[in-house]
């Protein structure tokens, strides 16, 4: 919940004993639109003296007056608390919620929203409420605005077998805005917290378990907590620290670490662990994000909203996160942003404040081997990169074919496939980690953000694509160096020749045509960007591909016995050794061009040559 | 903010609980003993350096207040020397910590103020922290510990015990400090020792340095 800027009245306040008066300073808090110019001062006997602007009033009060109130309009009045060394300065919210936002309240399910006024003028002022963010929902407001009743929306997600992943798209998240009298609040109403699917969970978050018959195995130490129904859905919510065994009705069993971030160790980076790893990440933009938000760095950056991506932990939850440390700090969701403002914030608070450690990990600290796989997978960063409009990069993904690379089962099952179909099996391609995927073969993960991003290894820009070696790419096209490990074949038609194609001197290579949507992560679509071609080398126009040359490598094929099938492409076959020399030169260059969908667009000139070649020497005329 | 102490004198001084405390060059030198006086802040000032260099901030800054009731106080998020990874211990109201790890995943800020710190003896990486003026709730004696086990409340106080050092010497001082002005003074410290084998041969290990033992 952001509480509305208006009703943030600062109390600068000094006093000495050995004074007759004691002098306040009472600010409007920036962008609070009150006019300090027009308030009273209560009672006003206790007033020595008084000077007033239209965001300040320095008053001068009599030694002994037990409290001042300072009455603005359009706000609560500020009770300061004189005889206290050193006063103390109150003002309540025109508007609160009790409790603040409503988390993980469950899907399809009714909830009400009830205000409390801060004050009696508070009290009169209507309420009008309008909903901010999420998907659409039906809401019905009662007594003045001051009520609003509203229902989750059902459940929209893929449902594997154990925990439901859930980001802020699919997790039911709704913004309402309740604005009164020039005040604003925002309450965000959640059907679930949000979840990686990592068997890694903090205390009090609740997850949904996909598969049936649930039950808890094994309880941790002092643990009582038992599976209960959500709808079709097992739901667990974790009620003490440690290791949590659970088993489905086949008796399959998924074991669970639960913690809290405040409490994990951040010693990962430690000589004999994960140096390398922490220091990558520690000159990120993902570490250093609030950090620069806090000093001022980013223009515009709201904190309070920035809190649940931002920092590690769910709002409203008891999970050792950012927010509910600060509430033990006595702080509230007001920060200070300004060149030292990360420097003063109490250090329990600079440890959870940025995407740490455990924002990715889980705050369980270390997994079980069995199950540290897991973190390769695209709802970790989901969490936080799933929701649009603001951030739309991982429902761009999910409509590709890289989502959908591991959906054959000999994709994900044959090593010579899983280099290139699977997150795990390019990892180990490219030498990063041993291949350990998935132990549930039907998981279909794709290859997803951990196969191009690297957070934790050597990458190249604020976006941390992973660092490859140049090989045949130009340094202007590095960002794409990744994408050549496995798109092989077009790699060889634009860049493994003589005379390159125009496309091979597009800036930033493959990604300079495939850029996706225009939005903040829709470039994640991959698909080609006509417009940007139009803007450059194609202004009069996007040429069409030369639909000749795919017909032409079907009829090569169909030579040496082969036919194209989408469902079972060339690279995927076992089409055993050609003795015949022509003819295996011939198998190879059209394995090439089949290998590349695109060959005619990529580089047409080389591609008609190629084919030329394999025909000539299939004797085609 | 800076709080400059004249009436400073001697190589080093600091607050040891409520004191003010001055060293000499020599090992049990103290040179000034007197009640540290500062303007009033809810829970405290906290001051580090000496004389016009000496600054001063808010306790509320770095950690949470005690709660309380009448017999013991717990603090959730105690003060360590900075935001990497330590366990600590009170030992006569003297905080000494080492610290293990660097916080992964975390932006560096400044170390805590009015910490003395060095390497731990016979470590690569170990620091040894000690802070001669800890967090305590008001009112002693309290005897406070550290229990890190617990995620509740890392640090406990209970009512009683002798007084952190600084209080009076009757009933004698402990060892690693020195009875000045009628009140126990820890010597200056030499941060580098978490237990007493890192001290070598004829030391022990006191409030986080090494100390000759007595013949």
């Amino acid at each position: 919940m952001k509480r509305g800027l208006p009703l943030a009245l600062l109390a600068a306040c000094s006093s000495s004993p050995t004074e007759p008066s004691v002098h306040v300073v009472v600010r409007a808090e920036v962008g609070s639109q009150l006019s300090l110019a027009q308030s009273q001062i209560e009672p006003t006997s206790a007033l020595v003296g008084m000077r007033s602007a239209a965001d300040q009033i320095d008053l001068q009060i009599r030694a002994g007056t037990p409290t001042v109130s300072v009455k603005t309009p359009g706000a609560c009045p500020l009770e300061i608390a004189v005889a206290d060394a050193p006063a103390k300065a109150t003002v309540k919210p025109w508007l609160s919620v009790a409790g603040g936002d409503l988390a993980q309240i469950g899907f399809d399910t009714p909830f009400s929203v009830t205000l409390t006024p801060g004050c009696r003028e508070a009290l009169t002022a209507k309420v009008e409420w309008k909903q901010t963010g999420g998907e659409p929902i039906e809401l019905i407001t009662e007594n003045n605005g001051f009520v609003v009743r509203g229902r989750t929306r059902p459940l929209d997600a893929a449902v594997p077998w154990g925990i439901v992943p859930l980001s802020p798209r699919t997790r039911g998240e709704v913004e309402l805005t309740a604005t009164s009298a020039g005040h604003t609040l925002k309450v965000r109403v959640s059907a679930a917290a949000r979840a990686s699917g990592l068997p890694s969970l903090a205390l009090s978050q609740r997850v949904l378990l996909g598969g049936t018959g649930w039950r808890v195995k094994d309880h941790a130490k002092g643990g009582k907590a038992e599976i209960t129904q959500h709808g079709a859905l097992g739901a667990f919510q974790p009620d003490a620290r440690g290791r949590w065994v659970l088993a489905d009705g086949d008796g399959r069993e998924l074991s669970l670490v639960v913690g809290t971030h405040a409490d994990t160790l951040l010693d990962c980076g430690r000589s004999d662990c994960h140096a390398g790893a922490a220091g990558a990440a520690q000159g990120t933009r993902m570490t250093q994000v609030f950090e620069r938000g806090l000093r001022g760095q980013i223009p515009r950056y709201d904190v309070a909203c920035a809190l649940p991506c931002h920092t590690a932990g769910e709002p409203g939850l008891p999970d050792g996160g950012f927010t509910q440390v600060a509430r033990e700090l006595g702080l509230s969701g007001h920060f200070a942003t300004g060149p030292e403002a990360w420097n003063e914030l109490p250090r329990p608070l600079r440890r959870l404040g940025g995407v740490t450690c455990t924002a990715c990990h889980g705050p369980g600290a270390i997994p079980e081997p069995a199950a540290r796989w897991a973190v390769l997978r695209s709802d970790v960063c989901a969490t936080c990169h799933d929701a649009p409009p603001r951030y739309g990069h991982v429902q761009a993904w999910s409509a590709t074919r890289m989502a959908k690379a591991d959906r054959d089962e000999r994709a994900r099952k044959t090593e010579g496939c899983r280099g290139c179909h699977t997150t795990a099996g390019f990892l180990a391609k490219i030498g990063v980690r041993k291949d350990a995927g998935p132990p549930t073969p039907d998981l279909q993960l794709g290859i997803g953000c951990a196969a191009c991003h690297a957070p934790h290894g050597e990458h190249l820009d604020r976006a941390l694509l992973r660092a490859r070696p140049a090989g045949k790419l130009p340094d202007s096209a590095s960002v794409s160096r990744v994408c050549i490990e496995c798109h092989a074949a077009t790699t060889t038609l634009l860049f493994e020749h003589d005379a390159p194609g125009a496309h091979a001197a597009v800036p930033k290579g493959c990604v300079g045509c495939h850029a996706g949507e225009a939005g903040r992560g829709k470039n994640h679509g991959f698909q080609i960007d006509r417009a940007r071609c139009g803007r450059g080398c194609h202004a009069e126009g996007v040429p069409k591909a030369d639909a000749s040359i795919p017909q032409r490598i079907e009829a090569a094929l169909s030579k040496l016995g082969l036919k194209h099938d989408a469902a079972q492409p060339l690279h995927a076959r076992e089409l055993g050794k050609v003795a015949d020399p022509k003819r295996r030169r011939a198998l190879e260059l059209l394995q090439l061009l089949a290998g590349d969908p695109a060959a005619a667009s990529h580089h047409a000139k080389r591609a008609r040559a190629l084919l030329g070649e394999a025909e000539g020497l299939l004797g085609i005329e | 903010m800076a709080v400059p102490a004249p009436a400073d004198v001697g190589t080093a001084c600091s607050d040891v609980a409520d004191t003010r405390v001055c060293w000499g060059p020599g090992p049990t030198d103290v040179r000034r003993v007197e009640r540290a006086g500062r303007a009033q802040s809810e829970r405290g000032w906290r001051c580090a350096g000496q004389g016009k260099d000496q600054r001063c901030e808010d306790r509320r800054f770095a950690s949470d207040a005690f709660t309380c009731n009448d017999a013991r106080c717990t603090q959730r998020h105690p003060r360590m020397p900075d935001d990497g990874e330590w366990e600590c211990a009170d030992l006569d109201g003297v905080v000494v910590c080492r610290g293990w790890a660097q916080a992964a995943g975390v932006v560096k800020a400044p170390p805590d103020l009015g910490w003395y710190c060095g390497a731990r003896a016979g470590t690569e990486h170990e620091r040894v922290c000690v802070d001669l003026a800890p967090d305590r709730p008001p009112h002693e004696p309290w005897n406070c510990s550290f229990q890190h086990e617990s995620e509740a409340a890392p640090r406990l106080c209970q009512r009683g015990g002798a007084g952190p050092l600084g209080r009076e010497c009757a009933g004698g001082c402990p060892f690693g400090s020195v009875c000045a002005a009628d009140r126990c003074l820890p010597l200056e410290p030499a941060p580098g020792c978490w237990i007493d084998k890192d001290c070598g041969a004829g030391k022990k290990c006191a409030h986080g340095s090494c100390r000759e033992v007595p013949r």
